[in-house]
């Protein structure tokens, strides 16, 4: 098991490498740059843009810097220094600074560095009151509230199979498996911010300026919406999973033996019906993580998900490597945690 | 007595049975389809959008770029009394205008084309990529089936949200961003990512058939590899590779609302005869802006995007349940 387990997580780094190289190679041949974005009306001095250039390294060659290697050998230096030569170019650093956990300086906020601005907060507050923790926060939330309406609606409508109750759950199954959450979203702003205004249009800080505890009230609608998806998916696979738990011949046995119906239904039936449940809570925590771009986007919300996509608009280039490489971390763990669940649930797997 | 009436029974229903019509695989599955309620309920609603994108030049009062009245405020909906003559609803504007002054209806109407088309043509471009690399990795083994595989593995791996914004926000501006307002991009950004679910699907379907004695037998009779793996094979692997196909439309349509939303869908017309002029993603997030001034700038758009997408889900459900009877009932 270890070793499978080691094995699994080992894939990560390919796969964010893949990752890294793409987006680097895309958002450089995008065209404009961090300096010129948005100021397309001022153009700043030359000379200026050289100096800004070099201070940040962007001067250098996007991947090997032959240049350097050439003036090397020329120089007659020692083949460390030649490689040294070679790999400085800007993937390369980049690279080597992410490897020592220095993500770099952000190319449009100024002073402030791709860390600080993901990770930690203003100086005087804790460092959960960050982008991070408010993304992390409203992930939290939403997976505590699918599992928490999902799992009971789905146990429920198949132990009432075939009445009102199970119609009703089917139902609202199948509107949160087919509606798209950002549209649910806009119809929760109509209903509960302007009709019954109930809570504001735009969303206020998810945290307390003077507490720094998490604001409930603002980050239940964002919550509840990034929930809704993954709480349908949840409900209809429980349901599918306990009517086929249900008909197995264990359970006859343990009713013929006399035990309580409570007792039936908690050990025999659902500890068998979750077992396959258990297996989707990591894509249904990847689906969680890109559901907040969409989610962060919709309500205003200052998190990762909405630095992304205006780190893109801005052409940040060190906060767009920054938070890409984030998500597709959190993703590939998800996905890694799929496998590592199959693998501790079915042997068969981990021989592979 | 008894016996006799119940063995002539049954007589009658297997004479029934033998006299019905021939039916074939798709027949009968076509009769499930029809069966299922909802399903029907879902291509009536499919059906009713396709006609308004076909017929949106007609069906629309204006095009999508017409400013019928110009204004600098949001004209409520038809029945919505404000008191003030400029916003108060009128019936030739039933859901209302913007501030510039367009008819809300009417750019619903032609978003429908937009929505239609960035469902169907990326649909039809990974299925046909998707089954024949599936179908040479599957049927040629080897190295050219570990290459494959490999590059399915890449694809696989990088998150598909951030691929389409990270593309849609880079190219835009360039020429192959221009091409078709932008929607040529947006069919290769979602062919380059979604290919891959269908070529491992086909590559399976290829390595469990090909083992069957209907191949052996054909390659008995002396039929070539082409003809096998097209007459024999690619038939025999359809039913899978239609329910994926149902359910990559409201993916895709999803995908571009979504991305319309943050700003980066097509790029709007300027033109007034262009086929594509707007999309309910671009109405999304101009409504998003009026939500508290014309609420049917981002309402109607958003029920036209919640239907179409859970009447694909009722056709992909339906149509599961009717290619794989076995299959009914387990998600």
């Amino acid at each position: 098991m270890s070793t499978y387990l080691i094995r699994r997580i080992l894939y990560v780094i390919p796969v964010l490498f893949i990752v890294a190289v793409v987006t680097f190679v895309i958002m450089h041949a995008t065209p404009g740059g961090p300096w010129d974005a948005e100021a397309s009306k001022r153009t700043s001095d030359p000379l200026f843009l050289e100096k800004l250039n070099q201070r940040y390294g962007l001067d250098k060659p996007l991947f090997l810097n032959t240049y350097a290697f050439a003036q090397a050998k020329t120089n007659g230096a020692n083949p460390a220094e030649l490689a040294q030569a070679l790999l400085d170019g800007q993937f390369p650093n980049y690279l080597w600074n992410l490897l020592h956990g220095d993500m770099g300086p952000s190319l449009r906020m100024k002073g402030r560095d791709v860390n600080e601005v993901m990770f930690f907060s203003s100086t005087d507050r804790p460092f959960w009151t960050s982008r991070f923790g408010t993304t992390a926060l409203i992930g939290l939330l939403a997976l505590g509230i699918a599992l928490l309406v999902g799992l009971p609606l789905g146990i429920l409508a198949a132990l009432r199979h075939n009445t009102i109750f199970d119609y009703g759950s089917l139902f609202f199954a199948t509107i949160g498996y087919g509606i798209p959450n950002f549209v649910l979203g806009v119809f929760f702003i109509i209903i509960f911010a302007v009709w019954l205004e109930w809570v504001p249009v735009i969303t206020p800080a998810i945290w307390m300026e003077d507490s720094n505890m998490p604001n409930l009230s603002a980050a239940f609608l964002p919550s509840l919406t990034l929930a809704i998806p993954t709480a349908a998916y949840l409900a209809r696979l429980t349901r599918a999973s306990v009517l086929e738990v249900m008909g197995r011949d264990f359970i006859r046995t343990a009713r013929s033996k006399g035990l309580s119906e409570r007792i039936v239904v908690i050990r025999h039936m659902l500890r068998n019906a979750l077992i396959p449940v258990a297996t989707v809570i990591g894509p249904a925590l990847a689906g969680l993580v890109t559901g907040s771009f969409i989610i962060e986007n919709l309500f205003g919300i200052n998190g990762i998900g909405r630095l992304f996509v205006e780190s893109i608009s801005r052409r940040d280039y060190s906060m767009i490597m920054g938070t890409t490489l984030f998500y597709a971390l959190l993703i590939a763990l998800a996905n890694v945690m799929v496998d590592v669940v199959y693998g501790f649930l079915d042997p068969r797997i981990r021989m592979k | 007595m008894t016996d006799s009436a119940s063995t002539s029974k049954v007589d009658a229903s297997f004479s029934q049975l033998l006299s019905r019509k021939p039916t074939n695989l798709w027949q009968d599955a076509w009769h499930r389809l029809l069966k299922n309620r909802a399903s029907v309920l879902g291509m009536c609603v499919i059906g009713f959008f396709a006609l308004l994108a076909i017929f949106a030049p007609v069906i629309a009062p204006y095009t999508a770029l017409a400013v019928p009245l110009p204004s600098n405020t949001l004209r409520q909906a038809a029945w919505v009394n404000t008191g003030n003559p400029a916003t108060t609803g009128d019936w030739r504007f039933p859901l209302g205008t913007d501030t510039v002054g367009h008819d809300v209806l009417s750019q619903v109407i032609w978003g429908a084309r937009t929505s239609m088309v960035v469902g169907f043509i990326p649909m039809v471009l990974i299925i046909t990529l998707g089954t024949i690399i599936g179908l040479i990795s599957g049927f040629a083994g080897g190295w050219v089936d570990n290459f494959l595989m490999r590059l399915t593995d890449v694809v696989y791996a990088f998150p598909d949200l951030l691929f389409f914004i990270i593309v849609m926000s880079a190219l835009r501006d360039t020429p192959i961003g221009a091409l078709l307002n932008g929607l040529f991009l947006l069919f290769a950004a979602l062919s380059i990512v979604n290919w891959v679910g269908v070529a491992r699907l086909v590559r399976g379907q290829v390595l469990s058939l090909k083992e069957k004695e209907f191949v052996e037998a054909a390659r008995m009779v002396g039929a070539s590899n082409a003809r096998i793996m097209l007459r024999h094979i690619l038939p025999n692997s359809l039913a899978p590779i239609i329910v994926v196909a149902a359910f990559l439309i409201p993916g895709a349509i999803l995908t571009e609302a979504f991305l319309g939303f943050i700003g980066l869908g097509i790029r709007p017309a300027s033109d007034p005869s262009a086929i594509f002029q707007t999309s309910w993603g671009m109405l999304l997030l101009w409504g998003k802006d009026a939500i508290r001034g014309q609420p049917w700038l981002l309402f109607a758009p958003a029920i036209c995007i919640a239907l179409i997408m859970l009447s694909f889900t009722f056709v992909g459900d339906g149509l599961r349940d009717a290619l794989d009877p076995m299959m009914k009932g387990t998600n």
